[in-house]
């Protein structure tokens, strides 16, 4: 159908409509301002309730020691430019882990190809550019040189968190927040990948990572 | 007279069933968590009230926000499609779909797209549609329907599962949902990474910034939004908000009332295609956006049901939904939200039976994250299905009749005793177990009492007359 003539029909059903209240108006901005107060412990707080694992050690030393406890040897991971700690991609490649390339070849064709190459990561590295102290959450977002599946296809999922990062909840931090528009994907992931389908029995992992680590820089 | 007892019909078959059983253990648990949620974040009644406003305020300017988020959509590179009906939306996507043949399609969970019967359509045009979300992925193996809006497979139990699985995947049998998440976890990867597109329902899209919401557990959801070539997300034409603020209340409190957590898992923002130098992501984006019979619900009394952001705690604490399950209901949306919205939704005859089934207690109001009145709708509802309905008919007219006998006491008395007889007739039992026609309706769960044998005033005259 024609985007006017849907349009029109709304608008018309808009017009007959019984809305209690004041719909007319928008409520406004969400949240006043609160007194500043060291995030950080709330954080951690709510990100290991929902069995997250906080590291206070450097993203090299946790990387390295996930990677042997699994006895892996591929990770994906975000570009070094795009990763708040330096030298991280050499150092892991110098001790002999390999980093899966992210990037889609440029024919369309190679695309399914190249992702099923993705099953074998067992640990995926990216960046929080957000992190919420009320609900234990880190946001991800794509961009150049920032990968989406790296976030989400390994069964391990490492994301280092600049805790000057740390905001109070997602609606603090959307009120401030640029524009989602600019960017393709923005994803706040909050614990494992869990699910509770069958009998409401709680398991983890069941399309995303079933362990996130949080290294706090 | 076949809708009054089509609702009733599909609750007795329930409720015969160990499947209901389930369903209230598993509704009690879910309401369970909700408690810890709300008490656990302090602004919560103020989030409500905020929540409530921004979906109201939505509504009453739907066409002009419908209309800033398309030109956002295609600012951001991607595209919309208007879908009026069913037949439509399902043609739109089939021709995107159709531009490979046999293509090979994922899901992630929407239930506007069960409203559409989406999976049928394109496999009847040679796509294969696999559903990702454990609950769907075990509805479509086992070729049922799902019976709660978030938790689909709330009917089955482990046993069920594991049963499924051992017939429809070929493992051996199991009932621990640990393992049996390892083999869906296995066997979906596969599709995940080599599909060809990519169908997503939308939580909430946002005006101003032409994105679309989705939120998930599994992680399911990003994964049908990321791999695929092309993305179509699957809209009701409803589920607007105008700010990415707003849309953050949206899912603060639709997290909290639908499984207790402060935010699910994985609340994803994604808005159009891959830009230039990203690595991954979908070359396409579309959305689609449905009315299919949204804009009839919006210009009745029953509009403000359109403010529901589907979290299904309304289901979980109605005694009704509790005892017969979500199938009984017939209908994609089940619960006292689906009791309003499918027979506007559908043509009214449908499903006029259902605003019927609520004892209107008000719990599904106390709960709504958005405060909609629903028993107010359900009355609404009611009256609607009283005037409009083929099986109400009889009411009218009968109650004339009824005050025309009342009134002529000679009438009256002569059908008294036309009652005593058949309360002679009756014998020794006080009570009618099974009553013909029209009537049946009442014996199928109580007894009705037979007619006395006299009456107060023969009983007068001969024990107490002249004493």
């Amino acid at each position: 159908m024609e985007r006017s003539r849907f349009l029109r029909t709304v608008e018309e059903a808009v017009g007959a409509a019984t809305l209690p209240g004041f719909p007319a108006l928008h409520p406004g901005p969400a949240l006043p301002e609160l007194a500043e107060v060291d995030l950080t412990p709330h954080f951690i707080e709510a990100f290991e309730l929902l069995d997250g694992i906080v590291h206070h050690q450097s993203p090299f030393e946790v990387i390295s020691k996930v990677m042997a406890e699994r006895g892996a040897e591929e990770f994906l991971a975000w570009d070094q430019e795009h990763l708040p700690s330096d030298g991280l991609l050499a150092d892991l490649a110098d001790v002999g882990y390999r980093r899966f390339s992210t990037s889609l070849p440029a024919d369309p064709e190679g695309r399914v190809p190249h992702q099923m190459g993705y099953m074998d990561a067992a640990v995926g590295v990216s960046a929080a550019v957000a992190a919420f102290a009320e609900s234990g959450s880190v946001v991800v977002t794509s961009g150049r040189g920032r990968s989406r599946l790296a976030s989400v296809i390994p069964a391990v999922h490492v994301v280092l968190v600049p805790t000057d990062l740390i905001f109070r909840s997602l609606s603090h931090w959307a009120a401030q927040a640029e524009s989602p528009g600019r960017l393709a994907n923005l994803m706040v992931i909050t614990g494992p990948s869990r699910t509770g389908d069958i009998e409401l029995a709680l398991t983890k992992g069941v399309h995303g990572p079933g362990e996130i680590h949080a290294v706090l820089l | 007279m076949s809708q009054p007892v089509t609702f009733r019909r599909r609750a007795v078959s329930e409720m015969g069933t160990p499947k209901p059983a389930a369903v209230g253990r598993a509704a009690r648990r879910f309401m369970g968590k909700r408690q810890w949620a709300v008490d656990d974040f302090t602004p919560m009644e103020e989030t409500r009230d905020r929540a409530r406003m921004i979906r109201l305020h939505t509504l009453a300017n739907l066409h002009r926000y419908l209309d800033q988020f398309a030109d956002s959509v295609e600012r951001n590179g991607g595209q919309v499609l208007w879908a009026a009906d069913a037949a439509e939306a399902n043609l739109l996507i089939a021709e995107v779909v159709g531009r490979k043949e046999g293509s090979l399609v994922i899901k992630s969970k929407s239930m506007v797209t069960e409203e559409l019967d989406l999976n049928a359509h394109l496999q009847g045009e040679g796509h294969t549609v696999v559903e990702t979300d454990l609950g769907e992925f075990i509805v479509q193996l086992a070729e049922d329907h799902p019976s709660h809006i978030i938790a689909p497979v709330m009917h089955l139990t482990r046993q069920d599962i594991g049963e499924l699985f051992h017939k429809r995947l070929g493992i051996p049998y199991t009932d621990d949902p640990e393992q049996l998440n390892a083999v869906a976890r296995r066997h979906l990867r596969r599709f995940f990474l080599s599909a060809d597109v990519g169908i997503s329902g939308v939580n909430t899209g946002i005006a101003e910034t032409g994105s679309i919401v989705t939120v998930t557990n599994e992680g399911n959801g990003w994964l049908t939004t990321a791999a695929p070539r092309t993305h179509i997300a699957v809209m009701g034409m409803e589920r607007l908000v105008p700010t990415f603020e707003d849309a953050a209340t949206i899912v603060e409190v639709l997290a909290r009332s639908a499984t207790g957590q402060r935010l699910s898992v994985y609340t994803n923002v994604v808005s159009g295609p891959r830009r230039p130098g990203d690595p991954d992501g979908p070359d396409e984006f579309l959305v689609v956006i449905v009315d299919n019979g949204r804009s009839r619900v919006l210009s009745t009394d029953a509009s403000e049901i359109l403010a529901c952001i589907r979290c299904g705690a309304c289901l979980n604490v109605c005694p009704v939904f509790r005892e017969v399950g979500g199938h009984a209901y017939g209908q994609v949306y089940s619960g006292p939200v689906g009791s309003v919205l499918a027979p506007g939704l559908a043509e009214f005859t449908e499903a006029a039976d259902l605003p019927f089934a609520s004892s209107l207690c008000g719990a599904c109001r106390e709960v709504c994250p958005v405060r909609i009145d629903i028993p107010k709708l359900l009355v609404h509802q009611r009256v609607r299905a009283t005037r409009e309905n083929d099986p109400f008919r009889w009411l009218g007219p009968g109650l004339a009749l009824y005050g025309q006998a009342a009134k002529r006491p000679r009438v009256w008395k002569s059908l008294l005793a036309a009652g005593r007889m058949v309360g002679r007739l009756k014998g020794r039992d006080e009570w009618f177990h099974r009553l013909p026609f029209h009537a049946k309706g009442w014996t199928q769960s109580r007894d009705f009492p037979a007619p006395a044998r006299e009456s107060f005033r023969q009983w007068w005259k001969e024990n107490r007359s002249g004493t």
